[in-house]
């Protein structure tokens, strides 16, 4: 299930034949084409639910009940990309399922869901002269260990662990010091005039 | 790299960079190595799962859902019939020994909106379920912001203990942050509330997510989530014509329940 399967193409996050098969099932109601299109982000979705539900049991009913509601959903809502549509409605169903169990749950609602694609390509891959000028600045301008996490990542591509390694920290440290530093980059961004 | 390989442990090298890289615009990608890592499990433990899931995906899928059925499916109908037995023998009791009382769980009359049981008979509450907290940063004694002072304590760290309600919500708030943004979110679940009574009776939740301008007035909305686009249309108007929000975060995501 998790090897050789392309579904974890990240280049491509919605597959066009992800499209395609959805569109086949909206016209023929052919619960097989759901069932192989579920199927192949099911993995992740899996995953999700043990961030939400924090057990493995319940993100597999809960992956299952997902599946079974999905026919319903899919024929009533307007979907135009896949699978944030699908991460939005999986998040839901283990919200909601929290909710009528009473849980309480802590889960940290970052901005994840809102990353500012312009800045990320711009920090890996670089853009616009004028923009990388005023990116040169604001990286210059963050704090240390921001600074340092940031260019480990975006400039030396080097993995959370990579980093948290050589700066003899913690993996989690490293992921909050690039968040926050992404967010400083976006708001030094912003006053310059630079919109992303 | 592949995510299992990732997920599994292998966590160095430019591939694994070049997947934490990818998770970035990837939410589902992004929350579901997070669960991995919060939840390694038993070895095999996941895989098993994973390959159960995969057949009863396929059962399902060709017609056999009864047999499919999620465990916790059956659990959920066994309790239902148990809570049906046991809620008709209290009641009769109650009514035997000439007293009958009523259990209020989390409905209140009135107008502040608690997260409860949708009433029967048609009758629906309007009900904001989530909002994200204005910053959930983890404390960063480095994470200075550099713009003039928000109105919000950026540095704190704010998480949200699920399910949220909506009062507990403001009073988390309340104890981190100026009245203002306590008094924004009741300002909008009271609006919400007054535009829900000459609605519709059509319910279900619409995620919806927005920019904030200058002026405080959402923009750039885009319905994530709805079930019909009645309901989605009903949300955007519900945002053009409510009240301002606070600039931070600049974007923000929110579910309502109608």
């Amino acid at each position: 299930m998790l090897t050789g399967d392309p579904i974890f193409d990240t280049e491509t996050q919605t597959r066009p034949d992800d499209d395609r098969l959805l569109a086949e099932f909206i016209e023929t109601g052919d619960a097989a084409l759901l069932g192989e299109l579920y199927t192949r982000h099911m993995p992740l979705v899996y995953g999700l639910c043990l961030k939400y539900l924090g057990r493995a049991a319940d993100a597999e009913d809960a992956t299952m009940e997902l599946f079974e509601e999905l026919v319903d959903k899919v024929a009533r809502q307007r979907i135009r990309n896949f699978r944030t549509w699908l991460w939005s409605v999986a998040r839901n169903h283990c919200l909601q399922r929290l909710r009528r169990e009473k849980r309480r749950v802590r889960v940290d609602f970052d901005d994840r869901f809102m990353e500012s694609a312009p800045l990320v390509h711009l920090l890996s891959e670089g853009g616009d002269e004028a923009a990388l000028a005023a990116l040169e600045k604001c990286v210059e301008k963050l704090p240390e260990r921001q600074r340092e996490a940031v260019e480990m990542f975006f400039m030396e591509r080097r993995s959370y662990a990579d980093i948290a390694d050589a700066t003899l920290g913690e993996v989690k440290r490293v992921k909050s010091y690039i968040q926050n530093g992404k967010r400083n980059l976006r708001l030094c961004m912003e006053r310059r005039g630079v919109r992303l | 790299m592949k995510p299992d390989d990732y997920i599994r442990g292998e966590r160095r090298g430019r591939e694994a960079h070049d997947l934490e890289l990818g998770s970035m615009g990837d939410p589902l990608l992004a929350d579901a190595i997070d669960g991995y890592d919060a939840v390694p499990g038993a070895p095999g433990e996941h895989a098993d799962a994973l390959e159960r899931l995969a057949e009863g995906i396929a059962r399902s899928a060709s017609g056999g859902r009864a047999a499919a059925r999620s465990r916790a499916s059956r659990l959920r109908e066994r309790r239902i019939r148990g809570w049906s037995v046991a809620s008709a023998a209290v009641l009769l009791a109650a009514v035997a020994g000439g007293g009958v009382w009523m259990v209020r769980n989390g409905v209140r009359t009135d107008d502040s909106h608690t997260l409860a049981d949708r009433p029967a008979g048609g009758a629906y509450r309007s009900e904001v379920v989530e909002i994200l907290p204005p910053v959930t940063v983890i404390p960063d004694e480095e994470n200075v912001p550099e713009t003039a002072p928000s109105p919000m304590p950026a540095q704190t760290r704010m998480q949200s203990e699920l399910p949220v309600v909506a009062e507990a919500m403001a009073e988390m708030m309340a104890d981190e942050a100026p009245a203002r943004d306590t008094t924004q979110t009741e300002v909008f679940r009271r609006h919400v509330a007054g535009r829900n009574r000459v609605r519709g009776t059509v319910t279900g939740a619409v995620t919806v997510s927005f920019e904030v301008g200058a002026d405080g007035r959402p923009r750039d909305v885009r319905i994530v989530e709805s079930p019909t686009p009645e309901l989605g249309d009903f949300v955007r108007s519900l945002l053009d014509e409510g009240p301002d929000w606070p600039a931070e975060p600049p974007r923000k995501l929110i579910t309502i329940n109608l």
